[in-house]
């Protein structure tokens, strides 16, 4: 371990003592207190990686109980939220495409289909990464995508850092998934979990419908912003992509025809898409998402020993403890407290402008940490917040988890941005400045989505 | 530039110039455990990636030394070249020690001035463990 993680955790379980052990202020429970100590804790744990997400989940769970927040039982209760299963189907789900090789056949017809002209293969990076990242987790789109984007990049001899084009294809490939992984449920699991916590809080919904409605459009617009952005920006220093597409069709060839699996895998996906948008509300996301888990066994179309290897298990205590620590804010009063404190300085600002609030600060969290942890940090506070405000819970759902998923200035923002950059195409300040516009033009973007489109949907206040 | 310093150098004091590119293991490495830690992705996505990224960086380290060996050639500097791969500061002070340089052109990629501040730079860890005399180059590749 390193000296700053070391640190890191000192300086999180010496926060978390003194909140703990300090006077407990007017107004405040005991169990109030305590459950704010362990949410200091899990935040500088969580901003500074000192240890796994899913760790500093665990640590929240077990500390629950022992602080005298929660009974033990409550406590460990949460872990079976529905969200959990709901992102453990879809996670499995995500496995077998990638496993079938059906996402990766996916990615290279969208790439040949785009592949005629330098800016035609640039807009297909971005799009592509953007289609698939609306049904699988964006940080596998990334993966799935790096190969065949340096594929590209060395059938076009793009030379690294040097190249225009080379910068702004490793770009489109992360902003690509990024803002595609804001759209549904599936890309990213902070939406499900944005979802969950919602549940605990006021016992209310949102469907798989009313997200894709709520969220698709402003998504699609920004990709083709970011496009725009990408072209202007870098500039297009390349002629021909003949060879690329040489390269892809290659690929795209060595795959051969369509197997049974990839077929099968395929048509459970489309079965499962169709569920969750027609009876998604009637039978629960989550049933109909480990439905799906078990008919890819049951049809022969996935092994055991797949998800093992595709899955890693941290991602239910990283969800379950995200959940049961927003829980324990919101029964012990604790964020009720917290934004009373604040409560002063947001008295009189119009809802509209609170969420707008809500949007910026949880667009540039994002950047320093985890976008699932900047949720499960924020949403307890701004509920608190937004309550006897007239905003409601689902729009501060929306204008919390939606920005928190927008991460394009440094690859510590998110893992599509840290893969990216990794190959050595791009400098950070290129990644930092172009990524900041794009995120002025995200949030005025949805800042419009906010004032004109969420209304229409009667999301809002 | 790091290379012009290096080989304008070589050429001035009549000396060998051993270019040395080392492929970290950590980086990539790094990049593989978020993946698999905050995007949960198994060991088989993750794995291919970490497969994918080496592949990349020897890529780019092989193509590089190419460059630098055929600058050399042309203004007649004796030149020796070296793909090694491990942790950086490891590396390059093994080798160090076995080349005995009169100097030492490190070229470091840029970052943040926070993750600096956070785990400060092996460049400079370098410059305090090294030998002999080392230049840094911001802004390099490796």
């Amino acid at each position: 371990m390193t000296r700053r993680k070391a640190l890191s955790i000192v300086i999180a379980f010496a926060v978390c003592a003194a909140i703990a052990l300090a006077p407990t202020p007017d107004g405040l429970s005991r169990e109030g207190q305590s459950a704010i100590a362990i949410f200091a804790l899990c935040f500088v744990l969580w901003v500074s990686n000192a240890l796994p997400l899913s760790v500093t989940s665990l640590l929240a769970i077990v500390l629950l109980p022992t602080l005298r927040v929660l009974p033990a039982t409550r406590s460990f209760e949460l872990f079976g939220s529905p969200v959990v299963f709901f992102i453990l189907g879809a996670f499995i789900l995500a496995a077998a495409l990638m496993r079938s090789g059906l996402s990766t056949r996916l990615a290279l017809a969208f790439l040949r289909r785009f592949g005629g002209s330098p800016r035609s293969l640039l807009a297909g990076v971005i799009f592509s990464g953007g289609f698939l990242a609306f049904w699988m987790p964006q940080h596998a789109v990334a993966a799935l995508l790096f190969p065949i984007v340096l594929e590209i990049a060395h059938a076009l001899r793009l030379q690294p850092v040097k190249s225009h084009y080379g910068r702004a294809l490793f770009l489109a490939l992360a902003w690509g998934a990024v803002i595609g992984g804001v759209a549904t449920f599936l890309g990213g699991a902070r939406n499900p979990l944005a979802l969950g916590i919602l549940r605990q809080h006021y016992d209310l919904s949102i469907t798989f419908v009313e997200w894709l409605v709520a969220v698709a459009p402003f998504s699609i617009i920004l990709m083709v912003c970011a496009y725009f952005l990408l072209v202007r920006d870098f500039g297009i220093d390349v002629k021909d992509v003949s060879m690329a597409r040489d390269a892809l069709d290659m690929k795209a060839k060595a795959l051969g025809p369509l197997s049974r699996r990839e077929k099968g895998v395929g048509i459970v996906m489309l079965i499962t898409i169709v569920a969750w948008v027609t009876t998604g509300h009637v039978v629960g996301l989550a049933s109909i998402s480990i439905f799906a888990a078990v008919a890819l066994f049951v049809l022969n179309l996935l092994e055991w020993k797949s998800v093992e290897e595709y899955v890693n298990w941290g991602v239910i205590l990283m969800y379950g403890g995200a959940i049961a620590l927003a829980a324990a804010l919101h029964e012990s009063g604790g964020a009720r407290w917290i934004a009373h404190i604040a409560a002063d300085r947001v008295a009189g600002i119009p809802p509209f402008w609170m969420l707008m609030v809500f949007a910026v600060a949880a667009a540039f969290l994002t950047e320093a940490i985890s976008n699932v942890a900047a949720v499960a940090l924020m949403l307890p506070i701004c509920f608190g917040l937004a309550e006897g405000t007239g905003v409601s819970p689902v729009a501060v759902v929306f204008a919390v988890a939606v920005p928190a998923g927008l991460a394009f200035a440094l690859p510590m923002g998110t893992p599509a941005n840290a893969i990216a950059y990794s190959a050595g195409y791009f400098r950070l300040r290129d990644s930092f400045l172009a990524g900041a516009l794009l995120k002025i033009i995200a949030l005025v973007l949805f800042t419009l989505v906010v004032k004109f489109y969420w209304p229409v949907l009667g999301i809002g206040t | 530039m790091c290379v012009d310093d290096a080989l304008a150098t070589a050429e001035r004091e009549c000396a060998e110039l051993v270019a040395l590119f080392i492929l970290d293991t950590v980086g990539p490495r790094d990049v593989q455990e978020r993946v698999s830690h905050e995007g949960f992705l198994g060991e088989a996505p993750s794995g291919r990636l970490l497969r994918a990224l080496r592949r990349e960086r020897k890529h780019q380290g092989v193509r590089e030394l190419a460059e630098i060996a055929q600058r050399a050639e042309k203004r007649g500097i004796a030149c020796r070249t070296d793909l090694e791969e491990g942790e950086f500061l490891t590396r390059a002070l093994a080798a160090a020690q076995t080349e005995a340089p009169a100097v030492i052109f490190v070229a470091k990629r840029e970052r943040a001035a926070l993750a600096r501040l956070m785990s400060g730079s092996r460049a400079e860890e370098l410059k305090e463990a090294a030998p002999c005399e080392v230049t840094i180059h911001e802004g390099g590749n490796g």
